[in-house]
């Protein structure tokens, strides 16, 4: 181009530099668009990936006037638990059943104890109440009322959910306690801690309850992680139901007990669903259920389950007989570690 | 390919081959110092000096898994690294070509031994003889030793077949290398080892290595050449233009000038992405062995967010730095060019003295804008880690927190960072745009005393400074831009330095003790020698163990109990090395932590507790057999199914479709707290250990399980301490 201006042209002028000097800018501008064009997939994948949480599926926000709703309930309604209802549920997960043929009746304020294999299905029936999974078929009363998701949604509210899965923050020790109540509730934070037995943990901890816990509690022990998240459930007062999974791993078999009692007088008057591998402990309960293979088994008074062979009294034998050959065998070398000192132990 | 004896069915290889090979093989009980040497001969260690490695009595028997295990030892200790490699045996030759320093093991004389391959030269393999000098050898003869384990047993059949056809014999030597070549396509050589330059020697000195100090002064070189093509085009241009004549001659000289610009643009942009490839290459290796040597200390308490933030950098890391460097380097270049055709020009001292002003005001500002630029990557960082953490409790904040509270953390978060964003976001703009843009006012200024005086200024002085106040301006965009990338690479530093100093941490354990001596040794000496033990966190002034004394012997069985929080864990973690003791003695098997290194967790193993125990993304059968080898051979993966039986696995091995290859974690098959509790206590009790510990592995499971599980470990371990509340 510019051969052929300067060729037409016969001699140079002053002016001609600025129009080599523009011509020679367009190569390193076309390198730029290039280069721009080349990076345009990369980006726009980029963009979509960003773009993806905007489609997906709202969580059901409940509106003003349903919360104000929750708080202000009849105080006699509130003070009492929940009454449940499954009519043939089933949940399936995966394109497996993980449930099914659930037939259960649970009154407002009963204390249930849930046992079982591992793998049975027990975690799986909390999680229908907590929201986790759906029934696949049957249906589920709340209340006597059919619920919904919103109903499932505003029973989260008055549900106290006690599980080793469940996260501690990496905040204080009292941001912990308080994260699932209400900020009124904040003052009766001195009964919680002595409840849950944490007295001794706030004590020990640098800044007492300001310590931050580290990531998923990594600066507490199992057992004192797990009396964090029993003493979260208990703060909060609205509860109407309670549900425990294994609440008390970690600890040993007196403070289990201890606690076990704690927190069923705690919510004496609540709904209260209680997995536990602790067989012998439920014989305390009104009501166990025996969960197998994803079906119900056996449901019904302790003292009635034991009486004749069942499922149940199965369990309750062989925890027995773990406790009296395992545990108790004379091949194993006792040692105790309390407050930092090893010691040889005898057998109980 | 050459005379093959066939006796009886059962082909021999080449005698003259064999003989040939002969003075090449390095016998086992001399494999250290062949490798020392072939190490210095090939530059990857140091010329003098020599601490020559010893061979133990058993490796001379050349099992090739102790040989490779061996291999890896020596060469840790060296300070190099020797990868197994495999390749398919038609790419072998390619491999000889370019893989070298290697070592190949061989099996086909009558005492084991080693080739050791320094390089290649003139279409001829050098090796290293014994009697340590370097001579070549056929390329064919070594190609047909090494495959000889491969093409040994197919020869007899195809000889046959090749004879039955009736061939040309002339020809049937070539049409048997042609078949055998097909038929072995697909299969691998295995037992070559590569001898590298370990990830954890000097960074530098990988570098040099790669020749990317070479590349970088031969980078610096093109763009110094090109701008000075591109200035002598200007030049020519210039004064024909100012002339006013005409001259073809000169335009076809100034057109050849910007023609060989491109030709060196190329070659300069090749250099610089295989420098990038070269070093992004290192840098990932590095980072690799530093992440899997850091201390577990000082990873213990930090959180997946910052562990994950610490990954991303890395990567913003290597772009940025080589980005930054590389535009810093032209922008130094231009402005040197640009000092020198401001010399020529009108007003040589004053626009010298302006242009350094400029430079250290763009430096200045660049500060400026770094530090605003750390605070804000501090800042996201922080709300990746946040968010992150919320992300891995999602499911405790929908069931758990109250809705008028749920959005206040981000809420607030996310102003704080519009407002960080916003203040960093003015200083790059006027940082990067006002540097360029005001210099060419600043420059155009500092031409004006010339007219004031009373000089004569030649069109050409004038031309020749406003060319050099446009290359000052590409000089400083370019400066600009050179120093916040390198700002940003160097906030990304600090988020990836911990790793890639831990890379030299050493691992390895000081003597080279065989499994087989481990097992020999095991009966006399007790398992765990521990007095005075104690153990405090350096966060806190609580000592959790104090001076306990514990003395276990092979064969015993332990059961360690006490309160919640009374520090069996830690016991647990001091018994099987993830913790350093603070003061006291701990023997395993009467040598102590500094002398086994990390062959310590060969010995004691654990399975740690729940919360601090994972399930990785993988298959069912990686996670049990991962402690143990990977990819894992067809005898270990039996035995993991048989031990998933025994632990009453087997229902949920059969109700997975995939079996033992199905895959599980976060987003695969769902386990119950259950089946992951025993598919941990399996993975612990797969490693064979002499010690194992279990921290509360039975707490997940209901009593007949439970007695199943105890029952089985009781059978398997060797030595067990089990931590339980019974």
């Amino acid at each position: 181009m510019l051969l052929a201006h300067f060729f037409s042209a016969g001699r140079v002028t002053g002016s001609d530099l600025l129009l080599v000097f523009w011509a020679l800018k367009l190569p390193a501008l076309g390198g730029q668009i290039a280069g721009l064009i080349n990076q345009y997939p990369a980006q726009r994948n980029i963009l979509s990936r960003l773009l993806e949480p905007l489609s997906a599926p709202d969580d059901l926000e409940l509106s003003e006037a349903e919360l104000a709703e929750i708080g202000t309930r009849d105080p006699t309604v509130a003070a009492r638990g929940i009454a449940l209802e499954f009519h043939d549920g089933s949940v399936l997960a995966a394109g497996h059943t993980i449930l099914e043929s659930v037939d259960l009746s649970i009154a407002p304020g009963e204390h249930v104890a849930i046992v079982g294999l591992s793998g049975a299905g027990k975690s799986s029936l909390l999680g229908v109440l907590l929201g986790w999974h759906r029934l696949a078929t049957g249906r589920l009363l709340i209340d006597g009322k059919r619920a919904q998701a919103r109903d499932i949604e505003a029973l989260r509210h008055e549900t106290a959910w006690v599980d080793p899965a469940i996260q501690i923050w990496n905040r204080s020790l009292l941001d912990n306690l308080t994260y699932a109540s209400d900020d009124d509730d904040a003052l009766t934070v001195g009964d919680v801690i002595a409840a849950a037995r944490l007295r001794g943990v706030a004590q020990k901890l640098p800044q007492g309850l300001q310590t931050l816990l580290g990531e998923g509690g990594g600066l507490l022990s199992g057992g004192e992680g797990q009396r964090v998240r029993l003493a979260r459930a208990l703060l909060s007062s609205t509860t109407r139901l309670a549900l425990l999974d294994e609440p008390f791993r970690g600890m040993d078999r007196t403070q289990r007990r201890a606690l076990l009692a704690e927190a069923r007088q705690w919510w004496a008057s609540v709904t209260l669903l209680c997995v536990t591998h602790d067989v012998a402990e439920t014989m305390a309960f009104d009501r166990v259920l025996v969960v197998e293979d994803g079906r119900i088994v056996e449901d019904g008074a302790p003292k009635s389950l034991l009486a004749r062979q069942s499922r149940y009294r199965e369990l309750i034998d062989a925890e027995a007989a773990v406790a009296e050959s395992m545990w108790q065998g004379d091949f194993w070398r006792r040692l105790t570690l309390s407050d930092g000192r090893l010691k040889a132990s005898e057998a109980l | 390919m050459a005379d093959v004896g066939i006796e009886k069915g059962v082909a021999r290889p080449d005698p003259v081959m064999m003989e040939a090979m002969r003075p090449f093989l390095w016998p086992l009980a001399r494999v250290g110092e062949g490798i020392e040497e072939l190490s210095r001969r090939s530059g990857l260690r140091p010329k003098t000096g020599s601490d020559s490695v010893k061979v133990p009595a058993a490796l001379a028997a050349g099992n090739p898994r102790n040989l490779s295990d061996w291999f890896d030892w020596a060469a840790e200790h060296l300070g190099i690294e020797a990868t197994l490699v495999s390749t398919p045996v038609p790419e072998l030759p390619n491999l000889l070509r370019v893989g070298g320093p290697a070592i190949f093991s061989s099996l086909m004389f009558d005492v084991n031994g080693v080739f050791l391959l320094v390089g290649w030269r003139r279409g001829r393999p050098l090796m290293l003889t014994p009697d340590l000098r370097i001579r070549p050898c056929d390329p064919e003869h070594l190609r047909a030793l090494i495959c000889w384990p491969r093409e040994g047993p197919l020869i007899p059949e195809i000889t046959r077949l090749v004879r039955a056809t009736g061939i040309d014999p002339a020809r049937e030597a070539r049409v048997r290398a042609a078949m055998l070549g097909e038929q072995l396509a697909q299969w691998q050589i295995e037992s070559i080892w590569a001898l590298r330059l370990a990830p954890s020697a000097s960074f530098l000195r990988q570098l040099s290595r790669v020749g990317a100090f070479r590349k970088v002064a031969a980078m610096t070189g093109i763009f110094a050449a090109s701008y000075v093509a591109e200035i002598a085009g200007w030049a020519l241009i210039g004064s024909a233009a100012l002339g006013g004549t005409f001259d073809p001659s000169l335009f076809m000289a100034w057109l050849l000038l910007m023609a060989t610009m491109i030709p060196l643009q190329t070659l300069g942009g090749w250099w610089s992405a295989n420098l990038a490839l070269d070093a992004g290459r290192l840098l990932k290796a590095r980072l690799l062995a530093g992440a899997l040597r850091m201390s577990s200390d000082s990873i213990k308490r930090q959180g997946v967010g910052q562990l994950l933030s610490r990954v991303v950098e890395s990567q913003a890391l290597e772009s940025l730095s080589l980005n930054g460097g590389m535009a810093l380097l032209r922008s130094i270049l231009q402005l040197g060019f640009a000092a020198w055709i401001l010399g020529q020009g009108v007003a040589p001292a004053t626009h010298l003295l302006l242009l350094s002003g400029w430079t250290l005001l763009a430096i200045a500002l660049s500060w400026n804008f770094f530090r605003k630029l750390r605070r804000w990557t501090m800042t996201r960082l922080d709300m990746t880690h946040e968010l992150i953490e919320v992300m891995v409790g999602h499911r405790t904040r929908l069931a758990q927190e109250p809705p008028n509270r749920s959005n206040r953390p981000e809420d607030s978060a996310l102003q704080n960072y519009l407002q960080i964003s916003g203040a960093m976001d003015w200083t790059s703009v006027s940082t990067t745009l006002g540097v360029s843009t005001g210099w060419v006012i600043v420059g155009l200024i500092g031409l004006v005393p010339a007219f004031v005086g009373d000089l004569q200024v030649s069109s050409t002085a004038i031309a020749i400074s406003l060319g050099g106040i446009l290359f000052a301006q590409r000089a400083f965009s370019g400066i600009s831009a050179g120093l916040s990338a390198a700002g940003r690479a160097w906030v990304a530093w600090y988020q990836v330095a911990p790793m890639f100093h831990a890379a030299r941490n050493k691992t390895s354990s000081q003597t080279y003790v065989t499994l087989e001596q481990l097992e020999n040794s095991a009966i006399k000496t007790p398992l765990i020698d521990a007095q005075a033990l104690t153990f405090a966190y350096p966060s806190s002034n609580e000592t959790v163990v104090e001076g306990a004394d514990l003395l276990i012997a092979h064969g015993d069985r332990i059961l360690l109990e006490g309160p919640s929080g009374g520090g069996k864990s830690t016991l647990a973690g001091l018994l099987t090395g993830l913790n350093t003791p603070g003061s006291g003695l701990l023997l395993l098997n009467g040598l102590d932590r500094h002398t086994l290194g990390d062959d310590w967790h060969r010995l004691a193993t654990s399975a740690p507790q729940f919360h601090e125990n994972h399930i990785l993304s993988g298959s069912v059968a990686f996670n049990l057999l991962m402690g143990r080898q990977w990819p894992a051979p067809d005898p270990d993966k039996w035995e993991a199914q048989q031990l998933c039986i025994e632990l009453g696995l087997g229902p949920l091995i059969e109700r997975m479709p995939a079996g033992l290859n199905q895959y599980v974690g976060e987003t695969g098959w769902q386990l119950s707290h259950g089946e992951r509790s025993r598919i941990y206590l399996a993975r612990a009790l797969l490693q064979r250990a002499h010690l194992t510990v279990l921290d509360e592995s039975f707490a997940a499971l209901d009593p007949e399980t439970l007695a199943l599980c105890l029952d089985c470990s009781l059978k398997r371990a060797r030595t067990l301490m089990v931590i339980a509340h019974p």
